[in-house]
């Protein structure tokens, strides 16, 4: 499965389909306008020459837009296969429009200039960024509230045991159920209390630093023991552009290459009555605000006036930070697709057309092959996205029969899900169910 | 304000670098085997 699968009208959800049925109808997207392949591969296309141009710094505000426009666009497309790491993308290169993210490093930084960079910059960007990523984690602390995080202290366990994910650092480290109790209790900690030193006025430079550095601590430590994707690239970058000027001067010291000789001290002049910068600060307190209703969506939804998220949802700033809360997941599993051909011939279409192992595999995490895909397959369990299954089913009976003919076409198949719950800690392993998502044939 | 919210320029930097060249990953990721 490619793009094609995902982002046209020949893949596991037709654009109809989507929008009718599984998209709030305030999410835009580009690829909602044309449904075909090359149109896709177009979109890409600039997503991808955006995300150069906002690396290497080239008109940064401009690429920073459209790198947001394209982002938002492929995640309204295919939201089954988006996770927390795509919401704090479409952030990060939100805010960043509110700010210079170019003052050095960048080609925009080779034009000549009217004005010398300072090293601190303030702009509602910064506040932006900077609440951003306080809040992602100060509210998901909020939100973990089961008794696996406050309690029991087994919620490492738990999320070292989806073997969907675990890699095999994190395989061998649960067996330290004591490890994990520390581990659950630090992240709250963490996520809860230390997040707040962000803000000190005092001793800012140390102490920022010191948040950054844990933080992304704790992303590498989920990084080495479970498969995330690109979260913790995207997680990283977002703590990077808060280290403070401190630290930057002390590593200078060493290192004379990272010094700016040239700036001027302090931070440059802000002018928070320019447009821009008063409706940054506005959005902020309004994203704050939109956290804050997540804690309790029923109560909101009675209370706030009548359209209040709404400029949230169609400017992408919705957000809920429940990565395992309020508890992490306590099942997970992998696939069998077992097929019958015309011939009589059963297959594995799980697998691309191998032998049916009823086995669990050897390494399950691996048995997704892609982050995207593990996503995708996980949620297409879930009882929500039960409206997705027969169009994944009708997808790969198509993509099979275009491929083979004959005594190979494909009758019949089941898509069955191999679901194993992790047991409380210290109970042994006994417990698998087979469920079957669906039979098309 | 200053001191609490500022941003140091080079952290603005690598950030934007890293967050860059991280979509443009993710972008050839969904592109080649997106599932």
């Amino acid at each position: 499965m490619n793009m094609k699968a995902h982002y046209t009208d020949a893949g596991v959800f037709p654009r109809g389909e989507m929008i009718a049925r599984f998209v709030p109808r305030q999410h835009a997207s580009l690829f909602f306008v044309n449904g075909s392949t090359w149109f896709a591969a177009l979109l890409f296309a600039v997503g991808a020459l955006a995300a150069l141009a906002f690396a290497a710094g080239y008109r940064t505000r401009l690429a920073a837009a459209v790198a947001w426009v394209l982002a938002v666009s492929m995640q309204a497309r295919s939201p089954i296969i988006g996770d927390a790491g795509d919401v704090a993308l479409r952030l990060l290169l939100f805010w960043g429009l509110f700010a210079s993210m170019s003052e050095v490093w960048s080609i925009d930084a080779w034009r000549p200039r009217a004005r010398r960079p300072r090293r601190v910059h303030l702009s509602a960007g910064c506040i932006g960024l900077m609440v951003q990523m306080a809040s992602i984690f100060f509210f998901a602390s909020l939100l973990k509230s089961g008794k696996e995080w406050h309690g029991e202290m087994s919620a490492v366990y738990f999320a070292l045991h989806l073997d969907a994910f675990a890699t095999d650092l994190g395989i061998w480290l649960r067996q330290f159920e004591g490890l994990g109790k520390v581990l659950t209790v630090s992240t709250m900690i963490l996520e809860g209390v230390v997040v707040w030193l962000l803000f000190s006025p005092w001793w800012n430079g140390p102490l920022r630093t010191l948040v950054v550095v844990l933080f992304v601590g704790l992303h590498a430590s989920f990084g080495l023991t479970m498969a995330l994707g690109v979260l913790l690239f995207i997680m990283a970058a977002g703590w990077l552009m808060l280290l403070p000027e401190w630290f930057w001067e002390k590593l200078a010291r060493r290192l004379p290459v990272l010094a700016i000789p040239e700036a001027s001290a302090g931070p440059e002049p802000w002018n928070p009555r320019n447009t821009l910068q008063l409706l940054g600060l506005f959005l902020v307190a309004y994203t704050l605000t939109l956290n804050v209703c997540e804690l309790n969506a029923a109560r909101f939804d009675a209370a706030a006036p009548r359209g209040w998220a709404t400029p949230g949802f169609i400017l992408r700033l919705d957000q809920r930070w429940d990565m395992f809360a309020p508890c992490p997941l306590k099942d997970d599993g992998w696939y069998l697709i077992p097929g019958k051909l015309k011939s009589g011939e059963e297959v594995d279409l799980a697998t691309g057309g191998g032998v049916v192992f009823h086995e669990k595999p050897e390494d399950v995490a691996a048995h997704y092959r892609t982050q995207r895909r593990r996503k995708y397959l996980l949620n297409l369990w879930a009882a929500d996205h039960s409206g997705y299954r027969v169009h994944f089913a009708r997808y790969l009976c198509r993509s099979w029969n275009d491929a083979h003919s004959g005594g190979e076409t494909l009758e019949s198949f089941d898509l069955v899900f191999m679901r194993e719950v992790t047991p409380p800690m210290g109970h042994p392993f006994s417990c698998l169910v087979r469920g079957i998502c669906g039979r098309l044939g | 304000m200053r001191t609490v919210f500022g941003l140091d320029v080079r952290s603005l930097a690598v950030g934007r670098i890293l967050l860059g060249l991280t979509f443009l990953a993710d972008i050839l990721a969904r592109v080649m085997n997106a599932s």
